[in-house]
């Protein structure tokens, strides 16, 4: 069969000596920054960016995937021992993980969230084996409009995952795009917004601009409120579930795979909707929950189910269609495009290898998490540790000399400076960075497509509009935003993000 | 009375509307084309335009509704001093000179603004207020300038001296001291030496004063 065939490819791939190696290194990396304070995923994903430009494009995309996953795991890891969520996915697992380590629990929630993962990861590996190539297909008839529109869609499904105004997040869409049009038009050679810098030619990288919205701009953040991180448990016992958790968490980490499939498979979707979404549906549904809140197993099986099921989910768009859902395939994508590939539905066909080592290679990755962070845990837990003050100050030092040594220029560092001011001002009045960095990636992109789309049309608008999947597209945007502004959805979005 | 009713509206709004007219004054020059074949100023100018409107509609609605307060001054500085800093950057331009003298005053009026918001506040809780901030920033500037001149050697206690004045609760001990040469020697031998990123250990400072396996 062909799935199998691909699959058998994928194995052989991922499991090479090189690869299988920097699967593990990416993956202890992204864990062990993933548990220090203050660096998201995305952030994790941006410093580690430089290191793997070596690579050969397999052994890179590899990595960074699994320094996503280590990332997103060293997040619950926090969440459930210290109550202080990594990213925002893991926001729901401190609710119920952080009552259950403090009943002496600490153990048993590590092992649900890890076990609840690895189950997502499986499915959802599976699942993307057997809708990515028929996507695929379908995405390769797409012309420039239909491009043009799904990245209109995707950068609207941005917005109903933002905190704070809609009408901030439209705005933070326009500046990133119109922020990514800074260097030479690939079309008329033109000079933009460069300022005669010449450094600026090539445009701003987009890395800077990650680490500089996430990086620096979260330190500074943190640096306002210094917390203490009291780590009341130094030692974490009785790592196994007993065979009563087990029977408890299989409903609701089936019910939580779902539900994170299909909300991570939205453009703009991704991984913190699935977790709330699916922490929301356990509270109704579970016959446990009065427990809720107070150290409920489920609490933790269902939100770490989904957020890893969202967070793999999230991969379909990017390798199907070149487009990102989220600011960490918007980093894929870049480090796809630094290693000459053009992301699109042709990568399947041109780079199966490429391809379908990914995939397996999240199978891999999610394994090599299990086997390896309930042994390791004792290592976590002295990296929670670790003072704030010992820590911010290496942390801009290796943003530092990761985004000099991208074009071996200091100009870069000044400029993430600049962003890293910018995404602190930002973030304080509720501007979210992931929203501009979407539309930074997307909008060179954009530009390409409408210009081609209207070049076809002879500068007739309404192509957008009669062909049926690009209008399809255009309507969905439509629905999503009169949605997101109607009254009633904004309070449960409201509510959703109250937590953190 | 007309006031603010919602000061993040507000400060965003007003960031929108300065970055949005940023971009239209600086791309005047582009080519708009037309839709069938449009010009490097099209989709630019379109959007600078967009965002211009977000952020006025923002602008409006900051004193139409109530919103909760910004908990930190230097949303509202950047935003006071950004049109001196845009003009001034803008006097660069050959093509539409804006006179320098605009730039500085816009820039004096930005000043001028912050010291009346100030006025009334306790310069520690200013101070604190804005510590981490300049700080982080001034570490990351100072690190860009000091690599090719003095090196590794000087750029890195340079950002690790400046941010941990970011925070309260750095301490300035023995300990840190050790914390910071073994990261200057870790650095030393992970990327210049391991990975090859060519940065100089010393910089031209010491040219001819240091053999050039130093220098690289």
């Amino acid at each position: 069969m062909d799935l199998l065939g691909n699959l058998w490819l994928g194995l052989q791939t991922s499991m090479g000596l090189i690869n299988l190696t920097y699967c593990l290194i990416g993956v202890f990396l992204g864990t062990a920054i993933g548990v220090l304070p203050g660096l998201g995923p995305a952030a994790t994903v941006a410093m580690l960016l430089p290191a793997t430009f070596a690579m050969p494009p397999e052994t890179s995309l590899i990595m960074l995937a699994g320094i996503y996953y280590g990332a997103q795991y060293g997040g619950s890891t926090t969440a459930i021992l210290v109550n202080l969520p990594g990213e925002t996915s893991s926001v729901v697992t401190a609710l119920d993980g952080y009552q259950m380590a403090r009943q002496g629990k600490a153990g048993r929630a590590l092992a649900t969230a890890a076990l609840s993962s690895f189950f997502a990861g499986t499915v959802c590996t599976l699942l993307i084996a057997l809708f990515a190539p028929p996507l695929a297909e379908v995405a390769l008839k797409f012309g420039p409009a239909e491009y043009f529109s799904l990245m209109v869609l995707g950068l609207i499904a941005s917005i109903v995952l933002a905190h704070g105004s809609i009408l901030h997040a439209l705005g933070m869409i326009i500046l990133g795009l119109l922020l990514g049009l800074v260097g030479t038009d690939v079309n008329s050679g033109a000079q933009r917004y460069t300022f005669g810098v010449p450094e600026l030619a090539d445009g701003i990288g987009f890395v800077t601009v990650a680490m500089g919205m996430f990086g620096i701009g979260e330190i500074i953040a943190n640096l306002e409120h210094e917390e203490t991180r009291d780590v009341s448990i130094k030692k974490v016992t009785g790592l196994f579930p007993t065979r009563e958790d087990f029977k408890r968490i299989i409903a609701p980490t089936l019910r939580g795979t779902v539900l994170g499939s299909f909300l991570g498979i939205l453009p703009g979707g991704g991984a913190a909707l699935a977790a709330f979404g699916a922490y929301a549906l356990e509270k109704k549904v579970s016959k446990n929950r009065h427990e809720f809140g107070k150290g409920a197993i489920e609490g933790v099986a269902a939100p770490e189910s989904a957020n890893n099921a969202g967070a793999q989910m999230s991969f379909i768009p990017m390798l199907t269609l070149g487009i990102p859902a989220n600011p960490v395939m918007a980093l894929m994508i870049g480090a796809m495009i630094i290693q000459g590939i053009q992301p699109g539905p042709s990568v399947m066909a041109e780079k199966p290898a490429l391809f379908w080592g990914l995939i397996v290679s999240m199978w891999v990755g999610n394994l090599m998490l299990l086997v390896l962070n309930l042994p390791l845990i004792g290592i976590w837990v002295r990296m929670i540790t670790i003072p704030y003050r010992y820590l911010f100050p290496m942390i801009l030092v290796f943003c530092a000399i990761g985004v000099f040594s991208l074009n071996n220029a200091t100009f870069d560092v000044h400029v993430m400076a600049l962003f890293g001011l910018l995404g602190y001002v930002f973030k304080k009045i509720d501007c979210e960075p992931a929203p501009l960095l979407l539309g930074f990636i997307l909008g060179p992109m954009m530009e390409e497509f409408l210009r081609r789309a209207l070049l076809l049309s002879k500068g007739d608008p309404m192509v957008l509009v009669t062909r049926p999947i690009s209008a399809t597209m255009l309507v969905l945007s439509a629905i999503l935003l009169v949605l997101v502004l109607l009254p009633s959805f904004s309070k449960t979005r409201e509510e959703a993000f109250q937590e953190d | 009375m007309l006031r603010i009713r919602s000061e993040k509206d507000f400060l965003a709004g007003a960031l929108y509307v300065l970055l949005g007219l940023g971009f239209l004054w600086f791309g005047q020059d582009y080519k708009m084309g037309v839709a069938a074949r449009m010009g490097p100023g099209y989709f630019p100018l379109t959007l600078a335009c967009v965002l211009v409107v977000f952020g006025a509609i923002s602008l409006i609605r900051s004193f139409m509704t109530d919103g909760p307060e910004v908990d930190s001054p230097i949303a509202g500085y950047v935003v006071m001093l950004l049109p001196g800093i845009m003009v001034l950057v803008g006097g660069r331009f050959d093509r539409h000179p804006i006179p320098t003298g605009l730039g500085w005053v816009l820039l004096l009026l930005g000043l001028a603004g912050i010291a009346w918001s100030v006025r009334k506040a306790e310069p520690g809780a200013v101070l604190k207020a804005i510590r981490p901030t300049v700080m982080v920033t001034l570490g990351c500037i100072v690190f860009g300038l000091l690599l090719p001149r003095g090196g590794l050697v000087f750029a890195l206690p340079g950002l690790v001296i400046l941010s941990a004045m970011a925070s309260a609760k750095s301490e300035y001990d023995l300990k840190g001291l050790l914390v910071l040469v073994g990261l200057v020697l870790f650095c030393v031998l992970a990327f210049v030496k391991g990975l090859g990123v060519p940065m100089p250990i010393f910089g031209s400072w010491f040219d001819g004063l240091v053999p050039a396996w130093l220098q690289r």
